[in-house]
């Protein structure tokens, strides 16, 4: 308990908290009016990994930079593949957001490589969930209801994670298919394939972007045979492409969806004139929005069904989102006063 | 978020016709029949004490609950008479029994939910029930309480091949989910030992494993979605159709909830493509020691095999004889590495892994020929525990977690404390994920064995909580271990998975008795092969 207690401390003197680590995510991290900041960008480090475990428990405001640096020093890497890490996002704001970048696909996001949680319910109680093995069933897995929780289900101090060994080699290449429509036929059968994707995100104009992965001197035969058997000319590009992208960086929203929804949510996206780009296979949309733009969006995404998740202006949520009734339920149990806003 | 489901309905497989009678046959051709899950007594043997009681006694049932009860449901699916409720007083795991007041087969969604409102309306506990292969008790009735059995709720409501998803509901079988979406090159990653029978509602519920956790994960990792009803009979929709979500993860604490928060009627799940090609390795070693620090070689290579697995002499004496699987024959383990991808991928992995394997010193290895090779292989590790059944009248399986790189010392202490207890222990055990299956083997009917065994089983619970690890890796607390979850956990933090259970179900109907610690712990009284298993369709894990 010493490490943490004088975030439980911080967090009990006040009655409306709002967490924050690095604030790159300033939508979800920025207190409202009525709340003060609980700043954990000092709660930081790795605190325990064994690399013939691969396994690590690392504190919540430790940069994801430190720590996927340390896993490569040992060939180890997290597959979810977390998205604003060059910015400095945390870990614990990567988990309380449920961010997951373009590699995702192959092998999962972050609900699929916690293993362990410790944190402070809203009425400042510790807790551990889960546990420090790869493979656990006992008990309720609380580590993965705090994936996505921004902040309101407790005060994550430090989480456990099991990691990947770190592919030998990596091959990005992009095809041309000319239409969203054609993307979309392509991605319809890629995904299908033995081909082992460990990316695939495409473009409105019909952009395709694959990566694969694997041992030296694989990949190239790999591409050849994916170009072939899917009659696509599919050439080698820059690995830099993921990330430093202009449409990859003014990307702010992110929208759920699943492919065969994608034409609809396209059109209207169009008609406001938003960046977009469609990751995982079609399973989430990134969208750019000025804030002007915030109430159109919403109502779009109304009209659609669907719900987006806002990092950088508020309000956070926009369109249509889950039923909040879990989430009223456990608060009563974990944060009766209300505290975690 | 959409707020309805819209799977788009690409390929609607026709509903599933069930037999007339109460249960379904399973697409697999396995007519699964509850009476299976009764202890077993063999007929050479005398009869043994009946088992205890399982879950405190409630107030008993009013015969007005049962007069709805049977207005809810016609005669066929509103089971009454001893001995119909015979037939679902046990689970996978027979040492433990209890006897419902009434089991209701409900066909539709609305009818759980129907019944679940009168359970709360009387203030009757009830529990869902797939196939009833648990190994932890945990589809063990409450006494007295309500079975909603939902075996005939098994219709494949959707699937969407582009985004690699279907929708089912809760009773239908895990492997007829990959037998539906083969056709689309995809398949259903979680594969319990026991997939060809039991059901995906059970998957969930006790967050099921098997052989290829440590590529791909347990259940949670492949369910995206479900509609469940809470206790108090509210409907609600956790999660959606998507790989990504918005908010709090809820369906990831759903799986693994042992039914305490109610039942699910409707869940999405995540499908995957089959891989291209298999490459399965045999290797036989002089001890155990050689072939755990074969594990820990490939993995320190970077090799991500899709199951390693080891299991120890007395493991194979039984696999062998049962089916005749040619493991090596003078060989104190055996591991299997199975390595899984694209064809490049795999024809290189497979040069690094022979090395490995070649500087660890095998007495001798194999590579599985072709597929009919590679099945055999499988055969002998699935069947294993079954056939451990062959060498002992009863036994116990445990289901213990340490961290994969003490895999060694785990074995040698449970080497030991076979020794002092005077009772053999088989091996077989998920290598990759540190997840140990010992099998306890005893006589019931010599006095004290029993007694030997259970306190055996407990001392090899509580050296994985002291190593790190976890009591259960894959088969629930369920009624079992439920002694042991304070031990592993503390008081706090089990007192407050207490609290985040009543917010669902404030009055603990849902499954009462299971997982949380109770003073009145019945005691495991026998063991025996479930018929399934002698019969080789079903295996523990």
């Amino acid at each position: 308990m010493t490490p943490y207690a004088s975030i439980r401390d911080a967090l009990l003197a006040a009655p409306r908290v709002r967490i924050a680590g690095h604030r790159t995510k300033p939508a979800l991290s920025t207190p409202p009016e009525d709340a003060v900041s609980l700043d954990l960008s000092g709660c930081r480090g790795l605190t325990d990994y064994s690399p013939e475990e691969f396994i690590f428990t690392a504190r919540a405001g430790t940069p994801l930079t430190e720590i996927t640096e340390t896993l490569a020093r040992h060939g180890q890497y997290l597959p979810c593949d977390p998205p604003l890490a060059a910015r400095g996002a945390t870990l614990g704001g990567s988990i309380a957001a449920g961010l997951n970048g373009s590699g995702r696909l192959r092998y999962g996001g972050w609900r699929d490589f916690i293993l362990g949680a410790v944190f402070l319910t809203g009425d400042g109680r510790l807790i551990h969930g889960g546990g420090k093995v790869v493979k656990n069933a006992a008990g309720f897995d609380f580590p993965k209801m705090l994936v996505g929780s921004a902040g309101r289900l407790g005060v994550l101090l430090e989480a456990t994670f099991k990691v990947f060994p770190l592919p030998q080699e990596r091959l990005t290449a992009t095809a041309d298919t000319g239409s969203l429509t054609a993307a979309l036929a392509l991605v319809a059968r890629l995904v299908r394939q033995p081909a082992d994707l460990e990316a695939l995100d495409f473009d409105p104009d019909g952009r395709l972007l694959v990566r694969l992965a694997g041992d030296h001197g694989t990949l190239g035969a790999r591409l050849r045979r994916l170009a072939t058997e899917t009659n696509t000319p599919f050439a080698p590009a820059d690995d830099s492409l993921w990330t430093t992208s202009p449409i990859a960086n003014s990307l702010s929203v992110k929208v759920p969806v699943t492919p065969h929804r994608i034409p609809e949510l396209d059109a209207s996206l169009a008609s406001l004139g938003l960046p977009r780009r469609y990751a995982v296979a079609g399973q989430v949309a990134w969208i750019g929005l000025p804030p002007e733009h915030t109430t159109a969006l919403d109502s779009a995404l109304r009209r659609l069904h669907l719900g987006g998740l806002s990092l950088q202006t508020t309000p956070t949520q926009l369109g249509l989102w889950p039923s909040p009734r879990p989430e009223s339920l456990v608060r009563q149990v974990l944060d009766p006063a209300g505290r975690l806003v | 978020m959409p707020k309805s489901r819209d799977v788009p309905h690409l390929a609607r497989p026709s509903p599933t016709q069930c037999p007339p009678g109460h249960f379904a046959a399973s697409r697999t051709g396995v007519t699964h029949h509850p009476r299976y899950s009764l202890p077993l007594i063999a007929p050479d043997r005398p009869p043994r004490p009946p088992p205890a009681r399982s879950a405190p006694t409630p107030t008993p049932i009013p015969v007005s609950f049962i007069a709805e009860l049977q207005s809810l449901f016609p005669s066929d699916r509103c089971l009454l008479d001893d001995a119909a409720l015979t037939a679902y007083e046990s689970d996978g795991l027979t040492a433990f029994s209890a006897r419902p007041r009434a089991v209701v087969v409900p066909v539709t969604q609305d009818e759980v939910v129907a019944a679940v409102k009168l359970c709360a309306a009387w203030n009757i506990p009830f529990m869902a029930r797939g196939s009833g292969t648990s190994l932890s008790g945990g589809a063990v009735p409450v006494d007295d309480g309500l079975v909603i059995a939902l075996n005939r709720l098994d219709r494949i409501l959707a699937i969407d091949p582009v985004s690699r998803t279907t929708v089912v509901e809760p009773g239908l079988i895990n492997l007829a989910v990959t037998q539906a979406v083969a056709s689309y090159g995809l398949y259903f990653a979680p594969d319990p030992s026991s997939q060809q029978i039991c059901t995906i509602g059970g998957n969930v519920a006790f967050n099921s494993g098997g052989a290829h956790c440590l590529k791909y994960g347990m259940t949670a990792n492949h369910i995206l979605g479900a509609k469940i009803v809470t206790a108090t009979g509210e409907v609600i929709q956790l999660g959606g159709d998507s790989l990504e979500s918005l908010g709090p993860d809820w369906v990831g604490l759903f799986c693994g909830s042992e039914g305490l928060f109610g039942i699910a009627l409707e869940l999405t799940l995540r499908l995957l493509p089959r891989a291209e090609v298999f490459h399965t390795l045999l290797a036989g070693y002089d001890s155990t020691e050689k072939a755990g620090k074969a594990v820990s070689a490939i993995i320190a290579a970077g090799l991500l095999p899709g199951a390693i697995e080891i299991m120890d002499r007395l493991a194979i004496d039984a696999a062998e004889a049962a089916t005749r699987c040619g493991y090596p024959p003078h060989a104190a383990t055996v591991l299997i590495v199975e390595l899984e991808g694209p064809r490049e991928q795999v024809d290189s992995e497979k040069q690094r892994l022979a090395e490995i394997i070649e500087r660890s010193g095998p007495l001798e290895s194999r590579v599985a020929r072709d597929a009919d090779d590679r099945a055999l292989i499988w055969k002998g590790r699935k069947s294993a525990f079954s056939a451990v059944g062959r060498l002992s009248p009863d036994f116990i399986v445990q289901d213990g977690v340490v961290p994969r790189s003490r895999l060694g010392e785990a074995l040698r202490r449970i080497d030991g404390l076979s020794r002092t207890h005077g009772l053999r222990v088989a091996n077989v055990f998920h290598a990759g994920d540190g997840n140990l299956h010992p099998l306890i083997l005893f006589d019931g009917s010599v006095p004290g064995q029993f007694e030997r065994a259970e306190e055996l089983a407990g001392r090899i619970l509580e050296m994985c909580i002291e190593m790190g690890g976890s009591i259960t890796g894959e088969h629930g607390v369920g009624l079992e271990k439920r002694a042991y979850l304070v031990p592993m956990f503390g008081e706090a933090d089990v007192e407050f998975m207490r609290a985040v259970r009543r917010a669902f179900d404030p009055h603990e109907r849902a499954n009462p008795g299971k997982m949380f610690p109770s003073g009145d712990a019945p005691a495991l009284t026998t063991h025996g092969l479930h018929p399934l298993e002698k019969a080789g369709i079903l295996s523990r894990e």
